[in-house]
């Protein structure tokens, strides 16, 4: 793996069709020193400190919308995608360079059963708790202690779910 | 410290600013804003394995204390075993196991469809992945008719 710099698109290219594109990224990163992983902090800080304003870490607030009463967790969402979207589209097309993870390329993976079968499951959890991982944690720090109940479960179903891949002979991904 | 932000921030505030945090998740880390993703990398982490990526670990923990810093500008912490209308629905000693399940059914759901709310949600969806959509919508529809569903098993409580 030494062998494989990502400095120049041609590198980039020949180690993807041998590596999946994630691990191409945790290498990059690892040579970019433990200084861009800490500045992840930064980035956590400011989407938690988000979360927590706009209350998305309250059950009213999902269970309000997912009973069709109050819209404003959809239009945040599409408010969000329709910030984030045309950025995103437009840093791609300028081949923008990242800092610590080469040229952004946001990955498109095809459609596969798993993102209907998983999203069911998930979607069920979602309706019970009205929580979802980043606001769970939020509900944690906010110092509701039944929030530390569903980040338990949280951890028990992702562990169970690397548990039946590992037998179904799924490779464990390395990241979702 | 007196509530500073004691009404949520409107939508067209908070969801804009959410979603120049998916930016620049990509723009600096070339990832995909998934917080699954770091929950995964923190179970491994705690079973001591060498392939964490301590970037999704660093992640996790900001977001933690970014929800800490919130709190405290609304006011808070106030520790609490309040559950809104489902904890008013459910006595304690069920509604404990009740969210651990939901707990379950969410980690094991997310692991299996390769990301959640940010990751499907947010990150892919702004990244046009029609994986993504077609996780997004199948999530939110689901999750739609369970909580009717619920509702009208518990007699119209929640």
């Amino acid at each position: 793996m030494s062998a494989v710099t990502f400095d120049t698109p041609a590198a980039r290219d020949s180690s993807a069709s041998r590596m999946p594109l994630s691990m191409i990224r945790l290498i990059a990163r690892a040579r970019a020193g433990a200084k861009a992983n800490r500045l992840g902090f930064v980035l956590g800080l400011a989407f938690g400190l988000l979360l927590v304003l706009v209350r998305v870490h309250e059950y009213e607030t999902i269970h309000n919308m997912l009973m069709l009463r109050d819209p404003y967790v959809f239009l945040l969402m599409g408010s969000a995608v329709a910030t984030a979207a045309p950025l995103l589209w437009l840093l791609q097309r300028r081949r923008w360079h990242t800092p610590f993870g080469g040229t952004l390329v946001a990955e498109r993976p095809p459609v596969e059963r798993r993102h209907i079968g998983g999203s069911i499951v998930f979607g069920a959890g979602w309706a019970i708790t009205g929580a979802c991982p980043g606001p769970a944690l939020a509900m944690v720090a906010s110092g509701n202690i039944l929030g530390g109940v569903v980040v338990a479960g949280l951890f028990t179903g992702l562990l169970l779910r690397d548990a039946v891949a590992r037998r179904q002979g799924i490779p464990e991904s390395v990241s979702c | 410290m007196d509530a500073i932000f004691a009404e949520r921030l409107p939508w067209f505030v908070g969801g804009p600013l959410i979603g120049l945090v998916v930016v620049a998740m990509y723009a600096i880390w070339n990832e995909p804003l998934g917080v699954s993703s770091f929950y995964g990398h923190v179970a491994r982490l705690a079973r001591g394995r060498k392939d964490t990526d301590w970037l999704r670990v660093w992640v996790f923990a900001g977001i933690i204390a970014g929800a800490f810093l919130g709190t405290l500008l609304q006011g808070g912490p106030r520790v609490t075993t309040g559950y809104g209308a489902l904890g008013a629905a459910l006595p304690l000693v069920l509604l404990v196991p009740v969210l651990f399940a939901g707990g379950i059914l969410i980690g094991y759901g997310v692991r299996w469809s390769g990301g959640c709310t940010s990751g499907h949600g947010l990150s892919g969806s702004s990244a046009l992945s029609v994986a993504s959509f077609t996780a997004t919508a199948t999530f939110m529809a689901t999750a739609i008719a369970v909580s009717l569903l619920l509702n009208w098993l518990l007699g119209g409580v929640l």
